[in-house]
Parts: structure tokens; C-alpha cells; sequence
């Protein structure tokens, strides 16, 4: 998100009128020590790789990413035309910071990275994307992951 | 955690190993909170070029100048499509050149070579719209992914000439949309669906084609909701 004064008109008034959610409980867990943690990276910018399946159009489908994807494999195909692709062309980290991420690994900040991480097609309705977060939870408790970063575009 | 970061940048800046861990640390650091919610803003701007942070953003323009003149809108598809080409052609050692310094392209969304997604797209200005190129993608998809891709193709030709360093994302933007055949090209491409009696292809060109920066588009903000709505319960073929 950027800074409010900075977007121009066009994006204010449409970003503005747009309906939040609202939560009717607010849950809370806290986190394992970070350098007992094991993290997984959710990316809803729309990326996937080549030998995917693009995401169908305003789909709730997810894609897996694994942890040693070579960038060269990454392509995003998110619906919306409305913001930067040309960060994510020089560098996949400003998008899924999997080099960073692995890092902090190495340097003990963190406890490890896990094997998979996955992404979204953020443009899509949470109530679509919702038939599939059991699948994934399943799939990150089977890579036995404390913490998930959320990582919107 | 909020972050003052342009819209697709979640981590600030590309190629800045150091600030991206700075905004990752943040994040990790909202972990440790004893109580929640947890509500932080991290409140530091990304380092941009020194031109941008001038304010002089008329410091970068693309040094290659095409030979083609964007066409006009009521342009003959056969013509248009040997423009976009020619243009292609121009570019294409800059794409290439960004290919083998980078070890990567983010273009392959569509299954068709960029003169193949050139080709679908200039052919549905013609009389008939062509058949997808695949047989499980209808034609809307395809010419989403084609689109996708030959905007990529464009970004990433443009980024590997001398003096890319200065560019903001808005630059390379403008240009494309308003100083290449191929941004000209879209723009007429979101006219035709507009006025089609396709219900997809209206909604293409009413969301998914031209950013708002070049539509001017607002509405009330309630378009980002009818977007997703009407994806639902629809089949596209994919």
C-alpha cells in the first residue's frame, strides 16, 4: 500500500470506495521463538511457474513455489493491470523475498525456511479462495511450518 | 504491517538486497508481540534513483526511436499487425541482451512466441476474431495471456538499454501505453471489446487490459468487487 497522498486522484477515489471486511472475532496465537520458526512465504501477486497452469480467470486456485525455484521459472499472470510488474522483472524479492528469507536462515534469525511456499491471484474473491486454505493448511502442517508471511501486492 | 511502497512492491525495492531484509526483519518482528492484533506501519520510504528523487522525470526516455508511429485508431489490421512486428524487431536485440543478463524473463505466460502473441493480437481488429490458440483456453484467456506477455516483453526490452537505472515504473509505463505501437495497439484492442456484444470481452476491457492510469477510470471503488463478482460461478475454458 502506498502512501495515501501519493497515489493520484484516479486511485484515491476508487481505493476509497472500496468495501473492507469485517471480522466478527479477532484471533490470536503467539508465535514460536523466530529462530525456532519454521516460515512459509503466501504471495498473492498471481505468480506461478512456466509449467503451471495459469490461474483461470478470477480463480481461487493457489500454486506451489518451491524453496530452491530458480527465479527464471517465475511468471505472473494476475489479472489486474493496476500495479508494478516492472519490480518483480528485476527482481523476484521485491514480490516473494525467498533469497532474503533464506538468508535469514543461514544467519540463525530465523529456524528455517520451509520447502514450499505458495500464491494466490489476489484479485479473486476471498469466498472463492476460501475452499482451498484446508488443502493448503494440510500441506503446511505436512512441512511442519510455524508462521506463514502473508505477503500482499 | 503497512508499508509506504508502490503498489506491486511489497518488499520496496528490486535489487536492494539490504532494504528488502529491512522491511522482511520488520515483518518478522511483529511476531513477537505478546498481544494482538498487531498493527505496525514501517514508515520508510524506498530508495528511488536520483532522478526520480529530483522530481525530474522527464530525465529518462527510451533512447531507441521507433520507426513506426503509433497507428491510428481506425488502422487496417493487416497494417497494424506489420507495424507491431517491425517494432518487435527493433526491440528484440534489447530483449535479448536483457535475457542474458539477467538469466531469466518473466515473458512465458502465453503458450505463443511474441510475434504469435503479436499476431493474435492485431487480428482481433480485424472482421473475425481468431480462434483461441489452444484448445483448452478460450479466446478471452488467451488474449489476457497474450497480453500479459508481450507487456513483459516490452517492460524488460525497455529496462536493458543504457540508462534503465533511472527509470521509475511510471516512465516505462507512460512510454509503453503512449509512445509504442504496441501500447496504441491495446488501446484500440480495449476499444473493440468495449464495443463488442461479448460479455467477457466487455469486462476484458472494462478491468483487465488498460490501468487506470491510462483510462482515467475511477468509478466508485466498487469496481474491484464486481471484477471478482463476475468471475463467479463462470466457466472460462481454463
Amino acid at each position: 500500500m502506498a502512501r495515501w497522498e501519493e497515489l493520484p486522484d484516479y486511485e484515491q477515489t476508487y481505493l476509497a470506495g472500496m468495501k473492507l471486511p469485517e471480522f466478527k472475532e479477532i484471533p490470536w496465537t503467539p508465535a514460536k521463538p523466530l529462530a525456532e520458526s519454521r516460515i512459509a512465504l503466501i504471495s498473492t501477486a498471481g505468480i506461478e511457474r512456466k509449467s503451471d497452469k495459469p490461474y483461470p480467470f478470477f480463480s481461487g486456485e493457489y500454486r506451489m513455489i518451491p524453496t530452491d525455484v530458480d527465479p527464471g521459472d517465475l511468471v505472473m499472470s494476475h489479472l489486474s493491470p493496476n500495479f508494478d510488474r516492472t519490480g518483480f522483472q528485476q527482481d523476484i524479492n521485491v514480490v516473494i523475498p525467498l533469497e532474503r528469507l533464506r538468508e535469514l536462515e543461514e544467519e540463525g534469525v530465523i529456524g528455517s525456511m520451509a520447502r514450499f511456499h505458495y500464491a494466490f491471484m489476489g484479485g479473486s474473491r476471498p469466498e472463492d479462495m476460501e475452499p482451498h486454505v484446508p488443502e493448503l493448511a494440510k500441506l503446511l502442517r505436512g512441512d511442519e511450518v510455524d508462521t506463514v508471511l502473508l505477503c500482499p501486492v | 504491517m503497512w508499508v509506504p511502497f508502490e503498489l506491486g512492491r511489497p518488499f520496496g525495492a528490486p535489487n536492494n538486497p539490504e532494504f528488502q531484509t529491512r522491511v522482511l526483519k520488520a515483518l518478522l518482528s511483529t511476531l513477537e508481540a505478546e498481544n494482538g492484533p498487531v498493527l505496525a506501519d514501517f514508515d520508510e520510504d524506498a530508495p528511488v534513483s536520483s532522478a526520480a528523487s529530483d522530481g525530474d522525470e522527464s530525465a529518462w526516455a527510451c533512447p531507441i526511436e521507433l520507426k513506426a508511429p503509433p497507428p491510428q485508431a481506425d488502422g487496417d489490421a493487416s497494417v497494424l499487425e506489420h507495424a507491431l512486428l517491425q517494432e518487435i524487431g527493433q526491440l528484440r536485440p534489447w530483449y535479448e541482451l536483457s535475457v542474458e543478463q539477467r538469466s531469466r524473463t518473466t515473458v512465458g505466460v502465453s503458450s505463443l512466441d511474441i510475434e504469435g502473441n503479436a499476431r493474435y493480437i492485431t487480428a482481433f481488429l480485424g472482421d473475425v476474431w481468431p480462434d483461441s490458440p489452444a484448445e483448452d483456453l478460450s479466446q478471452s484467456v488467451a488474449l489476457k495471456h497474450a497480453f500479459e506477455d508481450l507487456r513483459a516483453w516490452y517492460f524488460e526490452s525497455v529496462m536493458a538499454q543504457p540508462g534503465q537505472a533511472t527509470a521509475t515504473s511510471k516512465q516505462i509505463v507512460d512510454w509503453f501505453w503512449h509512445e509504442t505501437t504496441a501500447g496504441a495497439i491495446l488501446q484500440q484492442l480495449d476499444k473493440v471489446c468495449r464495443e463488442s456484444d461479448d460479455e467477457v470481452m466487455q469486462h476484458l476491457a472494462g478491468y483487465l487490459l488498460l490501468p487506470r492510469a491510462v483510462t482515467g477510470s475511477v468509478g466508485d471503488g466498487s469496481d474491484g468487487r464486481a471484477n471478482a463478482e463476475f468471475g463467479a460461478n463462470r466457466s472460462f475454458g481454463v
